[in-house]
């Protein structure tokens, strides 16, 4: 006579055959997911070796940017710092900060000889469509530029001449102070990057 | 034989249009009420909590019921949240490297799918005892409700708080009403189209009977 698998056998067969499959399943998608990644980081890190005036092509990207540029992480900052080993002095600074809605991801360049911020890009924002979320337009980003990071920049709702403004997006001034913030501790960050060299 | 029956009582449409309309997952059944207000600030972001829902619901309803006679009935709630969890950390791995800022914008909300009350509620109470293409369908109609819902609520934030629709401002200058944009508006906008959606639904029974 055939005998009868116990049904808590059964039951505990069953759960280690589907927990198998699943964790293979999403170790796939995991492996997937982090070779994406590492492409997004490397587009980034490209764009950055441009900005500080590097040449390259695909193969030597990765030898170029070792010799080029030194990278620091400052985790309790959601921050990195990449400074450029030759001359003119740089830095550019990924910094996350907190915006309207969610965090905003700024990517800023600084001329570390004139102490001046370079360029300001947004690579993620959430900020009230329509409003807030204007603080990707260039009209609002380019006022950053040449701006001095001796001391930390304002945002203003109506500018009065003086070099340290930045005119608010007129119904998104906290959105516009956010930006504002980041770009300021990540000037302050871009410095002290600097200091251990 | 050709089939004659129409097609509002073939069986697969009405299980289809009873989690679509009678048995509405928001309105009817008030379940996933988390994400109903914490992803619908803007259309797009709510575009694709739905159709995320909906994806998780349809592949593991379909999965659940294909396998139901080999799940043991003890362990049958652990295997439907293995299940459901697997599609979707799956689904939140297709959303990160397909539409990172809008994965970024849904923040946590994309994960708690898992533990949304419609996907456990339609396991056990349909997918586990029906064929799959009945479960298909059933899945479906309750996806597409939710999601369906959430767009509408979306679509009146958006609009009420930045005068815009799906990201393209339609009134420049529209007086932005803020508490729209926040979870008390939510709760306002909520109420309001279920109050319509009861209404509506009340007075088609009316008719129907």
């Amino acid at each position: 006579m055939k005998k009868k698998t116990p049904p808590a056998l059964r039951a505990a067969l069953f759960l280690f055959v589907l927990t198998t499959v699943c964790t293979f399943f999403l170790a796939g998608g995991n492996a997937l997911y982090e070779g994406e990644l590492a492409k997004r980081d490397e587009s980034l890190r490209k764009e950055i070796v441009r900005a500080f005036g590097g040449s390259f092509t695909d193969d030597t990207f990765g030898a170029v940017f070792d010799r080029t540029v030194e990278r620091k992480e400052f985790p309790s900052e959601k921050a990195t710092v990449y400074l450029f080993k030759g001359a003119p002095r740089q830095a550019a600074v990924r910094m996350r900060g907190p915006g309207l809605w969610n965090e905003i991801d700024l990517l800023v360049f600084f001329d570390l000889d004139s102490n001046s911020i370079k360029s300001v890009r947004v690579i993620f924002q959430a900020e009230t469509a329509g409003l807030g979320s204007r603080i990707e337009e260039p009209g609002f980003l380019n006022q950053f530029r040449n701006i001095s990071i001796d001391r930390p920049l304002r945002i203003v709702r109506q500018r009065t001449g003086a070099p340290d403004e930045v005119d608010a997006i007129t119904g998104a001034t906290s959105s516009s102070q956010a930006v504002g913030a980041i770009v300021n501790r990540a000037a302050a960050l871009a410095a002290r990057g600097e200091e251990g060299r | 034989m050709r089939n004659t029956v129409p097609l509002f009582k073939r069986k697969w449409f009405t299980i289809f249009l009873d989690g679509l309309w009678d048995n509405n997952a928001i309105f009817g059944m008030v379940l996933g009420m988390c994400s109903s207000l914490a992803v619908t600030t803007t259309a797009i972001n709510a575009s694709v909590m739905a159709l995320s829902v909906t994806a998780v619901l349809v592949i593991s309803s379909f999965l659940l019921s294909c396998i139901r006679k080999f799940i043991p009935d003890q362990v049958r709630m652990v295997v439907f949240m293995l299940v459901i969890s697997t599609f979707v950390i799956t689904v939140d791995f297709v959303l990160r490297i397909t539409v990172p800022d809008i994965s970024r914008a849904l923040g946590p909300y994309v994960g708690l799918i898992i533990t949304n009350c419609i996907l456990m509620g339609r396991a056990e109470a349909f997918a586990i005892k029906n064929p799959p293409l009945l479960s298909i369908m059933d899945a479906l109609g309750s996806g597409l409700g939710y999601g369906g819902v959430i767009i509408l609520i979306a679509v009146a934030r958006e609009f009420l708080s930045t005068g815009s629709f799906f990201g393209a401002m339609l009134i420049p200058g529209w007086p932005a009403w803020g508490l729209a944009a926040i979870a008390p508006g939510a709760f306002f906008v909520l109420a309001g189209f279920t109050m319509l959606f009861n209404w509506v639904r009340g007075r088609l029974k009316n008719k129907t009977s």
